[in-house]
């Protein structure tokens, strides 16, 4: 991010924490989809992942002001609507007859030629994984995040966050090749 | 790493994953700032920080203390000074009454889920805010006497920016279908940061002396004491919580009501509250110490 573009961030988040919402709006703009959308491979159920973000914007809003450092806004916010995803998971756990609709989305099976692996026994192994290896993969490949983000979004160094990324992409490889 | 990986199966799982969750929607973005700024309010899962386990010890304290209030205020302290000519035997300081049932404590654990929370703003002259929010939990625990539907209705004060305090209060139920239980939850208080703080007038002695004033952050809440009513009347529960540990909240270290876990006691002798000077002079009074 160029310095010019951190200021202009700057500048929107200190006018959204001065309660102004049209910069808050603006910050929904530019990062609510990315949220959504990692939620929604965390959960694998679309309206689980809509309740998250509705309420991590809620914690937002109000939270803001605590961002010290605006270019960890995005991995922040994705972080803290993939907490909120992980909360309600562990609820719908917990409370199985209130439990939502499955995720409807589906994936079309088919070998891939070049790794020889059927995509949809890869989704299903990427189903197994726990929400926060879910979590890693859709902020890597949905989101795009580089290895700073994702070490700012789980707390790990940039290297370990590599190294994380790089063991569950090697347990996936591993259960495929036995299927 | 790049935006799109090279090696195969890397590049095989990403575009499983993007597909699965589909491409980008419309965004309402006006609509969620809006909504997000003015309605509800996910829970306040206060962190307690550094001071957690010293609420822990404060459970034993509080405990020791509701075994000892219950024995001062049962016994003779409780009454009229005792008879000319009554044996001196027959009232112990903080003797127990024959007829109370022995003292039974029970250990649970378990959750308070929050299944709806919410804050409503209310603006005070001077520019700071009070805050009150209903907020419904389901309580789940390893004792069915504390399970059930939680409300917790919280008042809240936020002051000054540098630097800021933040206080909460909050009346906490417990309630099923056998009874309820009622308390005071908090106060819960978080203060910061240290830059804001001046230093102090007596700086440390030294490189050995630990830092004084605030740090960065302080935040701090005690165990909650609720007393029980319907088929828990006469018996006290204390319950210490602790936030769940991913939450950015926990991160964040500051303190107040919210989902997460619990340790409790459970007695079966009442909380007298606060005691008043006079039970104090009373039984000075009595064991031949008036002032």
């Amino acid at each position: 991010m160029s310095s010019a573009a951190e200021q202009d961030l700057a500048q929107v988040i200190a006018s959204a924490v001065a309660g102004d919402e049209l910069a808050f709006a603006r910050i929904v703009a530019a990062y609510h989809e990315d949220m959504r959308r990692v939620c929604v491979f965390v959960t694998r159920d679309e309206m689980l992942a809509d309740d998250a973000v509705q309420a991590a914007w809620a914690k937002v809003w109000h939270k803001l002001g605590s961002l010290k450092q605006p270019e960890r806004l995005r991995p922040w916010l994705v972080s803290v609507a993939v907490n909120q995803a992980k909360d309600l998971l562990r609820k719908r756990r917990r409370n199985p007859e209130v439990e939502l609709l499955a995720n409807a989305m589906s994936v079309s099976g088919g070998r891939d030629p070049a790794t020889g692996v059927d995509s949809l026994d890869l989704l299903a192994a990427m189903d197994r994984l726990d929400p926060d290896d879910r979590a890693l993969i859709a902020m890597r490949y949905v989101a795009g995040f580089d290895s700073n983000e994702l070490a700012a979004a789980v707390g790990l160094s940039a290297p370990g966050t590599r190294a994380r990324m790089a063991r569950i992409l090697g347990r996936l490889r591993e259960e495929l090749s036995h299927e | 790493m790049n935006d799109m990986p090279d090696e195969p199966f890397e590049r095989q799982v990403a575009d499983v994953t993007r597909r699965t969750v589909g491409p980008p929607r419309h965004v309402d973005a006006l609509a969620i700032a809006h909504g997000a700024a003015t309605t509800e309010r996910r829970g306040r899962r206060w962190f307690y920080g550094a001071m957690q386990f010293v609420a822990g010890g404060a459970v034993v304290a509080v405990f020791a203390a509701i075994v000892l209030w219950s024995g001062v205020l049962t016994g003779d302290g409780d009454q009229d000074p005792a008879p000319v000519g009554s044996s001196p035997s027959a009232a112990p300081s903080a003797s127990v009454d024959p007829t109370m049932p022995p003292e039974e404590l029970t250990y649970a654990s378990g959750r308070f889920d929050a299944m709806f929370e919410s804050t409503l703003f209310q603006d005070t002259p001077g520019g700071s805010a009070d805050l009150a929010g209903p907020s419904w939990f389901e309580v789940t625990s390893t004792d069915p006497r504390l399970e059930g539907e939680a409300t917790y209705l919280e008042h809240i004060a936020e002051w000054g920016s540098e630097p800021w305090l933040f206080l909460a209060e909050g009346q906490l139920e417990i309630r099923n279908d056998e009874g309820a239980w009622t308390g005071t939850a908090g106060p819960f208080l978080t203060m910061g940061p240290a830059s804001a703080w001046e230093a102090p007038a007596d700086p440390p002695q030294g490189p050995s002396d630990p830092p004084q004033g605030p740090s960065d952050q302080i935040a701090s809440a005690g165990p909650v004491i609720l007393e029980g009513s319907g088929a828990y009347t006469g018996y006290t529960a204390l319950i210490d919580r602790a936030p769940d540990e991913d939450s950015e909240e926990a991160q964040l270290g500051t303190a107040g009501f919210g989902s997460g876990t619990f340790e409790a006691l459970i007695v079966n002798r009442t909380w007298p509250g606060v005691p008043s000077e006079d039970v104090w002079l009373r039984e000075m009074r009595r064991t031949g110490q008036d002032p």
